[in-house]
């Protein structure tokens, strides 16, 4: 290993996205808009709808032309079979999570991808998980403050 | 089990693929990848976890051999969305799942007790200490904390009180002050006071759900489970942002490098090594050695309100 300042010659790995949706449709869309706006386009985004009827399918509708996009239906419930199921419709060699309640910086894919190919040894990368605007109410306030999942140490710069 | 629902405390680069105890490095599924060849290895995600099933499968991808790197710089933004109660139906669930974790991943027949120990000296990214492991015919675990111990402290003051026991009473009187004066007095804001109060209150509650999912979870499980949260400090600017969150992040980059970054973590155990601010990664080795307590169950906890688990409207 060379370290990583020259990463060109190596074969891209194709990344597959696993959403795992249920009634929520407004966050669907949201999520899908910053997966449209990556530097690095996955291979493709797989909706695993747990549940919410149409209201998912129309959610996705409008990225069908700006993402590579999948909707399958996941009868069994629960999110552990959702995601499962994703996993066997992944078709990319790395598969990447994300809620539907999250929003994915741009980068998000680029970074999250690249040490993947630095160390043939490393089997899942993680990434740092930030605290949207908690709005006025106390609970938010207090789910801001003490039950974001934060993976990072307090204070570290990415 | 864990504990703190909250912060991991991860540094950027490869984690210790042991973990302390029953608390081991995991990924979130709310940002996490992994290599598909990987997955279909271990099996997936395990259908029985209620929660924790990005923890479980974590420690599957770790025992397989294979390594967890953590790059901060591939960032998610989380929304919250959350009524008290959703709140409190999400915390029991975590306590629910960690002790099918629990029991899952740590060898019978101990009894485990941690505390948290967020002092220099300890290299676990969680900040936990195993104070013991011993061995019981209860299999189970206990973590020391503020929060038990004024509940437990006032429970055996009142009964030392009702005994006769008077000196033994204020003892324990004194005790359960102290814990509580801990737990509630460390993220006390002198400039909001009643924000201070109404936040801790919330947080009271929260983890009441969050011990008891954890004991009734143990029960169904045949193991004695008591968990607990860690009590920290305010986090800086109340805010729970990271600094480099963006617009809005406010104050953080008003604090000195010094304060805001920990030693930089270079020179793994086997010769790899990361630099502190680029991330360039050079001559990865096998991993990093984190001197874990033996013995090495593993199981961990946490997982964040918000997430979309207990799906229910208006959670």
């Amino acid at each position: 290993m060379n370290g990583g300042s020259d990463p060109g010659s190596r074969p891209t790995a194709t990344a597959s996205v696993v959403v795992v949706t249920k009634d929520r449709p407004r966050e669907l869309a949201r999520l899908l808009g910053s997966l449209a706006r990556q530097t690095a386009r996955p291979h493709e985004v797989i909706v695993v709808d747990n549940g919410s009827g149409p209201a998912a399918a129309s959610a996705a509708a409008p990225f069908r032309d700006s993402l590579p996009l999948r909707l399958v239906t996941e009868t069994a419930p629960g999110i552990p079979a959702a995601r499962n199921r994703g996993i066997h419709e992944a078709r990319g060699d790395l598969v990447l999570f994300i809620d539907d309640d999250c929003e994915a910086d741009p980068r998000w894919v680029e970074r999250l991808v690249r040490p993947f190919a630095r160390d043939p040894h490393i089997g899942a990368v993680g990434g740092e998980i930030l605290s949207g605007d908690p709005g006025r109410g106390l609970v938010e306030a207090f789910c801001a403050d003490e039950t974001l999942l934060r993976m990072g140490r307090d204070g570290d710069a990415p | 089990m864990i504990i703190d629902i909250t912060k991991s405390g991860y540094r950027k680069g490869y984690l210790p693929r042991e973990g302390v105890g029953v608390f081991h490095p995991f990924f979130a599924t709310a940002n996490a990848a992994f290599r598909r060849d990987a997955l279909l290895e271990v099996g997936g995600f395990d259908p029985r976890c209620a929660t924790g099933e990005d923890i479980d499968l974590s420690i599957r991808i770790a025992a397989s051999g294979r390594e967890l790197w953590f790059e901060p710089s591939a960032r998610v933004t989380h929304h919250h969305r959350s009524t008290l109660r959703g709140l409190l139906r999400q915390w029991f669930g975590y306590g629910l799942g960690h002790a099918y974790l629990f029991r899952k991943h740590s060898p019978r027949r101990r009894l485990e007790l941690y505390r948290y120990d967020l002092s220099a000296a300890n290299p676990s990214p969680f900040g936990i200490r195993r104070v013991a492991s011993l061995p019981s015919p209860v299999h189970g675990m206990v973590f020391l904390s503020s929060y038990h111990g004024m509940h437990a402290g006032a429970a055996l003051a009142a009964g030392a009180f009702l005994g006769g026991w008077t000196a033994a009473g204020w003892l324990l009187t004194a005790g359960a002050a102290a814990c509580a004066a801990w737990y509630f007095g460390i993220r006390f804001d002198p400039r909001r006071p009643a924000r201070s109060v109404a936040l801790s209150g919330i947080r009271w509650i929260a983890d009441a759900a969050y011990v008891l999912g954890g004991l009734l979870g143990g029960l169904r499980e045949g193991v004695l489970y008591l968990e607990a949260t860690r009590t920290r400090r305010r986090p800086r600017q109340g805010s729970g942002r990271h600094p480099d969150a963006g617009p809005g992040a406010s104050d953080g980059s008003r604090r000195t490098a010094a304060a805001a970054r920990g030693p930089s973590r270079v020179g793994r155990a086997s010769g790899g090594s990361v630099t502190a601010s680029g991330g360039s990664v050079t001559a990865p080795g096998r991993r990093p050695s984190w001197p874990s307590p033996r013995g090495g169950i593993l199981a961990p906890l946490q997982g964040f309100a918000g997430r979309n688990r207990p799906r229910r409207p208006g959670v």
